[in-house]
Parts: structure tokens; sequence; C-alpha cells
């Protein structure tokens, strides 16, 4: 390459630089979430209503549990309302993207893939992809799910991971995970496939939590994030360090306590669950 | 605005919509069957007026039309396990039960709606041809056969081709039991690709065609039967 | 059977007016959709199907395009759209007003063929009796035509509201609080009860669609009194 070209290199890659600052500029104009939410004085959190222990709607009619505490105590140290939505896993990233919530937060684990189209926090918590078979299953391992048909929701990434681990299941989408157990229950599918924590739940929930194990290899899985628009590093600033400030004097593990510590229907020790949060100084 | 991207349906998203395709014609034709069968069955004994059976058939009838397709879908697959017996639920479970569950609920929502267009039908032909058809000596086989059947058909025709139109776009409803028509399929490319719009353009398209084609198909049939008449006559 | 886990005092409010207040749900939010849906529908329908019939060629062509794309999509399928693609042209509508105007679109399309079927059956020696008294094309319009045409079909639009009625259920999959997604909270919460809720949905459809069309029926008799009476008065 002679020394005009080169520069002429240099000089159209400069200007492709130049545009995509441009771009990200007009983003950056288009104004933070934070921004907003602060003028709003609200934030719209989407949660899942279908998720015990994470977001299920209760007797009463309202959403509870441990991502719905967290989203309200980061709404809580931000100084604004929260709004909760109510999303399912098919729905949450579209709804996100669309402007129709600031944030997810809704057992939405971390991968390339979906951070392609939005952003994450770091992990508020951390669980790993396995099945879960009534207590009589012949299935132990996930080699025995050949031929087999697997329950759970559509749009959980478990679907693409069981996919690749047994290519011989069979899955079975619900709208919702209960929906999926209560086929399970009936024998219309011979396991359910989801979060380790999420079929915790479930059994926990159970009339009869004795009847059900959680068995095979883990399918992958991950830190549980918040879902942020792309491209928006002073919101995704802020809601890290919220995080990390929730993590450090205590709230954390105030939230886990009522919804998945000890004396809980889930009774999980801290310790059982291996997750620790990322922390800056 | 929103630029579109058809790569998205070449490979695996393109197979997933033709499979999906597939499913959603099976179904379609399945509930079809179950309510076409159904439906005459129903519409002639409440024609008939055979006491004893009036109060389950206007139950029938009336419970079938009055509930919402997607309730019904959800309320078959999961009582199947209390009404049929261990062994049924093996050996459809292979074959996938949901499909099963969400032909039948199809099958019984529309065989209510044509009991009524089939009974309407019957009660259109005048009492007159039954009498004439027995004063000429006509058995029973051969009334049904050459004067009931035909005018029947005539009569409800048009009726029974809108009820099928509405019947494959009911098929839709299938997804909330992880049926794999193609409805099901779209919102799975959109939601492991998270672009969804060409898909649901795909879809969109395919139903109208499909639709239009079993309209089509309803009316050359009625054009058929027309044209016998006139050739009787 | 676990029927003491369904019917729960909380349950059942639930079921009927949803978490009110503030939030509308249940059978109130149901009806509401629905109310909502037959008077709008019944207005654009009638429009769209008196103008099919009755406008010039253009008019009639786009109104048959209305009717025919309309009446071969799954409702399913238009309420998808309603409800995701206009925040790409810059507009974002709230889940009630996106299943509203699917509904409203969808049954609009069918009750303007049922309208269309009503005006062809209006006997043409009124349309000539309403001529030869003097009225004006709008009057004849207006007092003959619609009026018989509409009492023509109230059968058929009966039929058509009790579909919409049960259209309703469709809000729950982009999760709209209707009866039905009432019903799947209730289910997902008590893990064990699926056919116990299904089963009561499925009642509470059944005597909403038959008070529904009890309720059609009153106004027909009424309607049918009214035009023999008024024969008579004459």
């Amino acid at each position: 390459m002679n020394r005009r070209n080169l520069l002429k290199a240099l000089s159209v890659s400069a200007t492709a630089g130049a545009m995509a600052a441009g771009t990200r500029a007009a983003y950056a104009q288009a104004g933070s979430v934070l921004d907003e939410v602060k003028k709003r004085g609200t934030v719209r959190v989407g949660v899942r209503t279908e998720v015990p222990g994470f977001g299920i709607v209760d007797d009463a009619g309202k959403t509870v549990g441990f991502d719905v505490d967290i989203a309200s105590e980061i709404a809580n140290r931000l100084g604004v309302k929260i709004e909760l939505v109510p999303v399912t896993a098919a729905t949450r990233v579209p709804l996100l993207q669309q402007g129709r919530i600031d944030m997810i937060v809704a057992t939405l684990t971390h991968y390339r893939k979906r951070d392609e189209v939005i952003d994450f926090s770091i992990g508020y918590f951390w669980t790993g992809q396995k099945l879960m078979v009534k207590k009589t299953s012949s299935i132990k391992t996930l080699a025995d799910m050949a031929g087999k048909r697997a329950g759970t929701t559509v749009g959980a990434g478990v679907v693409e991971n069981l996919k690749r681990a047994q290519p011989a299941a069979t899955t079975q989408t619900f709208e919702g995970y209960p929906e999926s157990f209560l086929a399970m229950q009936r024998g219309l599918v011979d396991a359910v496939v989801a979060d380790v924590i999420i079929l915790a739940g479930l059994r926990a929930n159970a009339p009869n939590p004795t009847d059900y194990v959680i068995v095979g290899e883990s399918l992958g899985g991950g830190d549980y994030g918040i879902g942020l628009r792309e491209n928006d590093s002073k919101w995704r600033d802020i809601i890290n360090f919220t995080l990390q400030d929730i993590w450090r004097d205590g709230a954390w593990d105030k939230i886990y306590g009522r919804w998945i510590g000890p004396g809980t229907k889930l009774n999980l020790e801290k310790s059982e669950i291996n997750f620790s949060m990322v922390l800056w100084d | 605005m929103i630029k579109l991207d058809w790569s998205i349906l070449l490979g695996d998203g393109g197979e997933r919509l033709i499979e999906g395709a597939k499913v959603t014609l099976q179904l379609a034709a399945t509930s079809l069957v179950l309510a076409l069968a159904l439906g005459f069955l129903f519409g002639v004994v409440r024609w008939l007026q055979i006491r004893p059976l009036k109060p389950i058939c206007w139950l029938y009838v009336e419970f079938s039309r009055n509930t919402p397709p997607l309730v019904q879908i959800l309320f078959w697959y999961f009582s199947a396990t209390v009404v049929l017996p261990e062994w049924a639920i093996v050996a459809l479970r292979d074959y996938g039960f949901q499909f099963v569950a969400a032909s039948f609920a199809l099958g019984v929502y529309h065989s209510g709606f044509v009991a009524e267009i089939v009974r309407g039908g019957l009660n259109a032909i005048p009492r007159g041809q039954y009498e004439a058809a027995q004063a000429i000596g006509f058995t029973i086989l051969q009334t049904v056969g050459s004067i009931l059947m035909p005018q029947l058909l005539r009569i409800v025709m048009p009726m029974l081709t809108s009820e099928a139109v509405s019947l494959v776009k009911n098929t839709s409803l299938a997804l909330a039991i992880g049926v794999t028509e193609i409805t099901y399929q779209a919102r799975y490319i959109d939601v492991y690709t998270f672009r969804g719009v060409e898909a649901l353009l795909v879809v969109t398209a395919f139903y109208l065609v499909t639709c239009l084609a079993i309209a089509g198909c309803g009316s050359l049939l009625q054009r058929f039967l027309q044209r016998n008449r006139r050739m009787a006559a | 059977m676990n029927w003491e886990l369904v019917f729960t005092a909380n349950n059942v409010r639930r079921l009927l007016i949803g978490d009110f207040p503030p939030a509308l749900g249940g059978v109130a939010l149901t009806l509401t959709l629905a109310i909502l849906g037959i008077v709008a529908s019944t207005i654009i329908g009638f429009a769209v199907g008196y103008a099919r019939f009755a406008g010039n060629r253009p008019v009639r062509w786009l109104a048959a395009c209305y009717v025919e794309f309309l009446r071969n999509i799954p409702l399913l399928i238009l309420i998808f759209w309603a409800y995701f693609a206009p925040p790409y042209f810059g507009y974002t509508p709230s889940k009630f007003g996106s299943v509203l105007v699917a509904l409203v679109l969808f049954n609009a399309a069918y009750i303007a063929e049922v309208l269309r079927g009503g005006l062809l059956s209006v006997p043409a020696g009124q349309i000539e009796a309403a001529r030869a008294v003097g009225m004006s094309p709008t009057q004849q319009v207006l007092y003959v035509v619609l009026p018989i045409a509409a009492y023509n079909v109230i059968p058929a639009l009966t039929g058509r509201y009790i579909t919409l009625l049960k259209n309703t259920s469709l809000a729950f999959l982009i999760g709209l609080a209707e009866l039905t997604e009432i019903g799947r909270q209730i289910n997902n919460r008590l893990l064990t009860a699926p056919i116990e809720v299904y089963a009561t949905l499925l009642a509470i459809y059944f005597l909403l669609n038959r008070s529904l069309s009890a309720g059609m029926g009153l106004f027909e008799d009424r309607l049918r009194f009214n035009r023999v009476f008024c024969r008579f008065a004459r």
C-alpha cells in the first residue's frame, strides 16, 4: 500500500469514526433515561408476575418478590416513585426497546445475545439452570432427556441452552412457568427446565414440595442483570452504583432474607446461592 | 421508521415458519373434521327434537358457543388427565398432547356453531319435500341422500365456509399451550432474534392467503352445488 | 378438587373487579372492553357496511378491502400489530387502547357484512314508498332503509357481540388484567388447581354471554312491540 492510499484509508476510517461518534452523540442528546425518570418522578420497571419468590401476584393482587423489592429499593434511592409494569419472558426486551419501561428487573440473565440489543447492569443475583422432575421420574441427567419433553416459557434463554445441550429433547413452551409446572405435575411434560432458583421457587410454593426433585447437569445460566436501554451510560452508571450501595449497606441481605433466606418458603442460606456482587471503590 | 431486514427469514427462521405453517394447516384440518362431525351430529339431533336428549344438546351447543376458545383450549389441556385414562395420555403424548388438546377444544368450540347452522338449514327445507318423497316410495336412505343432503349442503355451504375461515384464524390461539403453529413460530423468532416485524408480516400474509383460498374454494363448491341443482331440474 | 382454594373472598373480588381501586380488572374490565367495543364497532361497522352498499366505486372498493383484509387475519395477530407496531412510528399506545382498537377494527369488519346483508334484504317497495311520500334520499336512508336493515340484523349482531365479548380474553397475551388474566394470576399462585380455575372462567363467560343475548332478545322484543303498536296506532 503506497503512502497516498494509506492516507486515504486513514481518512476514510476517520470519517467513519466521526460518523459513529456522531450517531452516539445523537443518542446522548436525546437525553438519558435518568433525566426522563427524574422529570417524570416515576421509574417504570418491568417485573414478572408468574415467578414465585421473584415476581408473583399475591392473594391480594399485589406484585411481590425479590425483584420487586430490589427495584423498589433502587427507586427509593433515586428519590422517585415506582410503577410496576407486568412483563413476560417474551415481552420484557421489546417493551424496553420501545421505551415502554425504563428498566427490566425480571429474572433477566445476562447473555451476549441480549447484550447486542440492550445494556445490562452488573449482576444482582446468580443462578444456574437445571431440570425439575417428579421424584418418581427416571430422568436423572441431561442424557435421560433424549426423546423426552421439557416444559418452559417462551422467551426464556434456557430454551436455546437445552437445545444445544440435548438436541434430542423437545421443549414445549407456555405463557408462564406455573403452567409448565402444572403440565409436569399432570404428566403432560416430563420435566420443567428453568433457572434453578425459579424451579426451587415453584417447588417451594406447591402444596407438596417433596414430590419434586431438581436434577441434571447445569445447562448454563449466569448473573441476573437489570436490563437497560442500549448506549445510555449515565443511566447504567447510576443503576450500577445504586446496586453496589444496596449490597454494601446490607439492604440486599434484608431483601434476600425476606424472599429467599432461611425461614422463607425457599429457605436457602446465602452461602448456598454462591453469589457476591462486583464492587468498585 | 423501521428498516426491514428479510435476511432474518433465511435459514433457521424460514424453516421455522414453514414448519409452523404445516402445523397450522394440520391443526385446522383435524379440528375442522371434528367440528363438522360433532356439529352435524348435534345439529341433526336437535332438529329431530328427541325429548330426552334436548337439554344435553342445548347445554352442549350453548356452552361451546358462549365461552372463549382460548379458555376452552387451556381448560381441555389441563383437564385431560382427569378425563382420560393414563394409557391414553401416554399414547397421545408422544404425538404432542397439546396438539390433540387444541384440536379437541377448537373442534368442540366450532361444532356448536356448525350444529346451529345445520339445524337452521334443516328447518329451512319444507316439510312437503319429505312427504312427497314418502309418497313416491323413497326409502329413508334415498330421502336423505337425494332430497335432504343436496338441499342442506346448498343452504349451509356459505355459512360453513365462513366458519372454516374463522376456525383457521382461531388456530393461532393454540400457542398458549405451546402448539408450534405459525403464530408461535413468529413469536419465537421475535423473542430470540429481537426482530419480529418481518416474521409477523409473513404470518399475516399467510393467514390472508389461506383464508381467502378457503373462501374461494367454498364459493366454487357452492357454484358446483347450484349447477347440479339446475341440471337436476 | 380444590374449589375452596379458588373461591376465597380475595379471589372472587379480584375476578369481579380486579385490583380496583386503582386498577380496574376482571369481569369489570372485560365488560368495559366489551361495551366500548360493541358501541364503537357498531358505529364503524355500520358506516363501512353502508359505504360498501351505497358508495361510489372507489368507496365501495375501499370498504371491500377493509372488510376482506380484517376478516381474514386472526385477531391475535391484529392485537400484536396494534400493540407492537405503533412505537416504530413514534406513538406508544396503552395495553387497553391497543386491545380496544384491535377488537373494534376486527369486529367492525364483520358487522359491516352483517349490515350489508340487512340492507340487501330491505324490500324495494319500502324505498319506493318512501320516495313516493316525498322523502329526500337522506331521509329515505335514515328513516326507512337503516331502521329496517338494523332491525333485521339484530340476531346476527347479537352473535357478533357475543364473539366480541369472548374475544376480549385474548388481551391476556399482552398482559391486560381482564378476566382471563386475573384467572391466570390466581392459577399461577395456587400452583395446583388449573381445572378449577379455568372451569370457573368458562362458567363466568357463559353467564355473561347468556345475559348479553337475553338482553338483546328483550331489546328485539321491545322493538317488535313498538313496530306492531305503531302500525295499529296509525
